[in-house]
């Protein structure tokens, strides 16, 4: 009896994928999944297809090109038929489409792919376009904004759909330049889109302020900085939360950075890798990005992040690492700007919401989403009995200078006699209970007017 | 990346139906006393085949060798004895032209313009041809002008400069 000898599977890993089909036929014939006549078959249809094309591509007007436009053509068809290859389950699956199908019929799925790719890309850069940050940042604001129109208006998913015609000067923290075309377009406005939402998390003027210290850090103009926004922004909240700061609070001192590097350093390098990991983690909570899109994307930023950080320690260069406040500005007088009182009827209302939520993050959530002014928040510690593990839910989440002006006030009224839970003792123990945070608070809390 | 990866394995068929194409010619230059031989043709098409590897171009099919047969067999300029050796140099020229003109001219254009300057220009000289109307109507088209085929005009043009 003949033995019946079973086809090997394809390496996934040996296939490129940036030459898929070239590859998927090379292993076909390796692995005996497709015999070297069909591979030679396919071959010879993918040449009809480059004849059939050039005559399209000239407008029936010349018979002949320079090999560099031919060159060009059979690469964009192969694009196509790459992604439409690709995009199946598994290598077998497309090795069996090979024998079932047609180079043409490929092709043509492939621009189908093409086109709805281009779709895909146009919705992101509408929404790139949407949420694009109001900074002074030219590489940024002109790569969203005008970058792409040329793009749009001339790819040709047809003949030159493995060409990347776009000017995008603005550098993700993720960049993928191994694709081509309007994969790379999508990769890269996907990727934008991410990184907008993570900035937009934070208050536009302390992101421009942060630009500006940047730029004042390397002696350039803010606007021609060729940063990238979500990385200046995370590194300083990241060294925030080190510092038992809030995750939104962007400035950096040069005492805070000395104190950094001095934590950094006790460290293990390892410890220090743990650290970050866990920094970003508390990051990801008190945005509230936990499980999104934007949560996958940002884990594997400490990779980007490490070998950065231990030529800035090892060079004792933190100063450039973070974003640093120059001495003049962090001297400078903080001017607290009140935002709309509620109405007495209001403020009632709040206080007797309070009553129907359980615990005390979500009562923080709630007090923070209802109230913009100071005295609003004074009334409500006043009027409403939080319970003490409360009071510490809500100093967390509030704002370094939200507490510098508690502070302020817990000074000119504390008393002998204040009862235990009263929000001023829990004041001074949620401060004592975070050392670092505390020190940073009464300093800002003097510069305060 | 190659442009053919393997051995083209079209490539006898696709030489013996431009050698087939060109027997063909045979129908309409016979009116006026030309006709290729098969080891005629199948030169014709290894002289296109190793200008187009000289020039850096790739041509689907064999239609050009057709229409410049089609385009000169008229012409009182050749004789049968020169006819086959007329044809390879015309084709040399042609996708010469087509480099220096920046394929800017379809090739229906290009035979045009090389007949009418073979027969009133050149009267039946391929130097001319090749070396002076060619070059003129290459500058042309590289320089923008838009009465690219007038060659006199640019001339007296270029003296009065």
């Amino acid at each position: 009896m003949k033995e019946i000898v079973m086809p090997q599977k394809i390496d996934p890993a040996k296939l490129n994928r940036h030459q898929y089909t070239l590859s998927l036929l090379n292993e076909g014939i390796k692995t005996g999944l497709l015999s070297a006549e069909r591979a030679e078959h396919l071959q010879t249809e993918l040449m009809i297809l480059l004849s059939k094309a050039i005559p399209k591509y000239t407008r029936h007007e010349s018979s002949s090109v320079p090999t560099e436009i031919a060159q060009s053509i059979l690469q964009s068809l192969l694009y196509n038929i790459d992604l439409y290859l690709y995009n199946l389950p598994s290598p077998e699956l497309a090795i069996a489409e090979l024998h079932s199908s047609t180079i043409s019929e490929c092709f043509h799925r492939g621009t189908e792919i093409t086109a709805a790719l281009v779709q895909d890309a146009k919705q992101l850069w509408r929404l790139a376009l949407g949420t694009m940050l109001d900074v002074s940042l030219t590489a940024y604001t002109e790569t969203i904004s005008s970058g792409f129109t040329d793009f749009f208006y001339r790819y040709d998913g047809k003949y030159a759909a493995h060409s990347t015609g776009v000017v995008v000067d603005y550098p993700l923290l993720f960049d993928d330049m191994d694709c081509m075309g309007i994969v790379y377009v999508k990769n890269y406005l996907q990727s934008l889109v991410l990184e907008n939402k993570l900035c937009n998390e934070y208050p536009g003027h302390e992101v421009q302020r942060l630009l500006t210290n940047c730029g004042k850090q390397f002696n350039l103009l803010s606007a021609e900085l060729m940063v990238n926004l979500a990385d200046i922004i995370l590194k300083n909240s990241l060294a925030a939360i080190i510092l038992g700061r809030s995750a939104q609070n962007l400035s950096l001192t040069g005492r805070d950075c000395q104190e950094l590097t001095e934590l950094l350093l006790e460290l293990s390098w390892q410890d220090c890798c743990s650290c970050i990991r866990q920094a970003l983690n508390t990051l990801l909570c008190q945005l509230n990005l936990e499980g999104s899109d934007l949560c996958q994307y940002l884990l594997s930023y400490p990779d980007l992040l490490f070998p950065q950080l231990q030529n800035a320690l090892d060079n004792n260069a933190l100063s450039g690492f973070f974003v640093i406040v120059p001495e003049q500005e962090a001297n400078e007088t903080v001017h607290y700007l009140p935002g709309d009182r509620l109405s007495d009827e209001e403020l009632r209302l709040v206080i007797e919401a309070l009553e129907y939520f359980q615990d005390g993050a979500s009562k923080a959530d709630f007090v923070l989403a209802k109230v913009k002014n100071i005295d609003d928040l004074l009334e409500i510690l006043g009027a409403f009995r939080f319970y003490k593990q409360e009071f510490f839910a809500l100093y967390s989440q509030l704002s370094d200078s939200d507490l510098a002006l508690l502070s302020k006030h817990c000074c000119s009224e504390y008393t002998d006699h204040e009862p235990d839970f009263s929000w001023k003792v829990q004041l001074v123990k949620y401060l004592e209970s975070v050392p670092v945070r505390k020190k940073m608070i009464l300093d800002l809390a003097k510069k305060l007017k | 990346m190659e442009i053919f990866p393997t051995l083209f394995p079209l490539e006898k068929t696709a030489i013996s139906l431009a050698v087939n194409q060109i027997i063909r010619t045979n129908d309409k230059s016979l009116r006026y006393g030309l006709t290729l031989s098969p080891q005629d043709a199948l030169q014709l098409v290894e002289t296109r085949n190793e200008t187009l590897l000289a020039l850096g171009r790739i041509e689907v099919g064999s239609a050009t060798i057709g229409k410049i047969i089609e385009a000169f067999c008229d012409s009182a300029f050749i004789q049968q004895e020169e006819y086959s050796s007329t044809l390879q140099e015309l084709i040399e020229i042609f996708f010469y032209a087509k480099n220096e003109t920046l394929d800017l001219l379809s090739d229906d254009e290009l035979i045009e313009l090389m007949k009418d300057y073979y027969e009133h220009r050149c009267r039946g000289s391929l130097e001319l041809l090749k070396y002076r109307e060619m070059e003129l109507l290459a500058r042309n088209i590289r320089f923008g002008c838009k009465d690219y085929a007038n060659l006199d005009d640019c001339l007296d043009e270029e003296v009065e400069e």
